[in-house]
């Protein structure tokens, strides 16, 4: 480990700078707004770094790392569909310009208006247990990255996660959105620039054709092609390619901007620039990966291999940098995250819940005890759940089961006018239902004890369960819409 | 195998391109518009 005096002070300089900013905007804070969506006035470039910070996590890094180490330049095709997805919405419009003018703060809020407080519930309900089970590995994550990147004993990363995690909470409850968005633009800075210089240092150590041969010998022609490749093939890039558009317009942390953006045409270009830039987000983690898993071999640990590489190649001064970038990646994501849950928690679920709305003094404090909350399951869940398989693929289980519904409830009602309240329920529960039932029989069985597959696993191969999610939910509305709007029509005659 | 090599230098070298060109942007207009939210919050 070579982290000098100078590395030592660029990592304090950021974590001075991020928590003072985040804490001192405390009071221009005023309503409701303000904390949950910046008063409405995020604008064009300050819209994409907050967009970007909050997706390009310190996770976001370290599961593109692990696919980039296991299965090589095939992976790149995640990026691609990703991206093909943000450009496609930014260029069209699609969804986000119907959301951006209904002035509301969550989706959720929007299934509340459209098929009215039952799916607004049952929305918020699923989106919670994504949203939790996903933010469980983040810590852990961070937590690896951490133990591999600086060389420290495992027993003090949980105190330095916690610290982190603890500050982050401190920022996030007292400022909102405008410290998050504050901050985010700070991390944006030692993100982008700590993510460049490496992406280059990794790559020069063998020229960029170099590269490229090398990882084609280590990986074989299949290493390259993502249509062939048996971790993707065609029912991944099916199956990726609906979770990608679900990703830009149901994901609370992303729609959080989409509904804080001043006017919908500043949504079209921060879809747009970030749809490039999440190209990026995508490829240089991957790269750093495939060049850990060469300088390491490829029966070398995965997870760890991202974290040992840049350890061992960056040079005293820019290890600092992406210290500080790393740390920023982390808590910009976790307190997007945990400010968008803490919403939903209480927008969409408890207050529909009570008898007399939440007043705005009694909505703001309900939200800060929300994020406490969700940080000390985040520290619970961190600490005691086992990832099986790659964390990429824990965390697209676990986000279809609100993903799977989500969509076609969303999409089918604003573009189609026949879409009733009995089609979204069955939207819900028929694309929640396989994802849910193999995260629930996941969980159950770790918890016993057990480490073999279990029942819905071993039904069909990942890649097909997941498409199959969408399908059943697409069909739910489809179907549960017909029927019930016939029975209207006869109940009317 | 050559052909989704060819692919995929191209998609990094735009990629690494375009990340450059919009951060660059990004931070520079960033700022002001920081400025002129916090502002926008005081009043």
């Amino acid at each position: 480990m070579k982290f000098t005096l100078i590395d030592g002070v660029i990592v304090l300089a950021y974590v001075t700078a991020a928590a003072w900013a985040g804490l001192s905007v405390r009071r221009r804070v005023h309503t409701i707004a303000d904390f949950l969506v910046a008063g409405r006035r995020l604008r064009y470039h300050l819209g994409v770094a907050t967009l970007v910070a909050t997706e390009l996590g310190l996770v976001t890094m370290m599961y593109f790392a692990e696919q980039g180490f296991r299965f090589g330049l095939a992976a790149f095709i995640i990026g691609v569909i990703w991206a093909a997805a943000y450009l496609t919405i930014g260029t069209t419009g699609f969804v986000v310009d119907r959301l951006r003018t209904m002035e509301i703060m969550t989706i959720t809020e929007y299934f509340a208006r459209r098929y009215g407080r039952g799916v607004r519930i049952l929305a918020a309900s699923l989106l919670i247990i994504a949203g939790i089970l996903s933010l469980g590995v983040f810590l852990k994550l961070g937590a690896l990255f951490i133990v591999h990147f600086l060389g420290i004993p495992e027993t003090s990363i949980h105190v330095t996660t916690t610290v982190l995690l603890i500050l982050v909470l401190a920022y996030t409850a007292l400022g909102g959105m405008v410290s998050v968005v504050l901050t985010d633009f700070i991390q944006f800075v030692f993100l982008a620039l700590g993510m460049a210089l490496t992406t280059v240092l990794v790559i020069s150590g063998h020229g960029l054709l170099g590269f490229f041969d090398q990882a084609a010998v280590a990986y074989s022609a299949v290493g390259l092609d993502p249509f062939d490749h048996p971790e993707y093939g065609w029912w991944f890039i099916a199956y990726w390619t609906v979770f990608a558009v679900s990703g830009c317009v149901l994901w609370q942390p992303v729609a959080q901007r989409v509904l804080a953006a001043e006017h919908p045409a500043i949504n079209r270009f921060i879809f747009r620039s970030t749809g490039l830039m999440f190209l990026g987000r995508a490829f240089f983690p991957i790269i750093w990966g495939i060049g850990a898993a060469l300088l390491f071999g490829l029966d070398s640990d995965a997870s760890a291999g991202m974290p040992r590489l840049l350890a061992e190649i960056l040079p005293a001064g820019l290890l600092g940098l992406l210290t500080a970038g790393m740390f920023a990646a982390m808590m910009s994501t976790d307190s997007s995250y945990i400010l968008a849950w803490s919403s939903i928690i209480v927008q969409d679920f408890l207050d529909p819940l009570r008898r007399h709305p939440f007043t705005d003094t009694q909505r703001l404090r309900a939200t800060r005890w929300s994020i406490a909350v969700i940080g000390l399951l985040m520290l619970v869940f961190g600490i005691w759940y086992e990832l099986k398989d790659s964390a990429f693929r824990y965390l697209l289980d676990v986000t279809t089961v609100y993903y799977a519904g989500g969509l076609p409830a969303l999409v089918l009602g604003l573009y189609w006018k026949r879409s009733t309240t009995a089609g979204a329920y069955a939207a819900f529960i028929g694309g929640g239902l396989l994802p849910l039932a193999f995260v629930i029989e996941d969980i159950l069985l770790q918890a016993g004890g057990a480490s073999g597959e279990g029942f819905i696993a071993g039904l069909m191969p990942p890649n097909l369960r997941g498409f199959l999610s969408f399908a059943l939910g697409f069909a739910g509305l489809f179907v549960g819409s017909l029927l019930s709007s016939k029975t209207d029509r006869q109940t009317i005659r | 195998m050559e052909v989704w090599k060819i692919i995929w230098i191209v998609t990094l070298v735009i990629a690494f391109v375009g990340f450059i060109f919009l951060s660059s942007k990004v931070i520079w207009r960033g700022l002001t518009e920081m400025k002129e939210l916090l502002k926008g919050l005081d009043e």
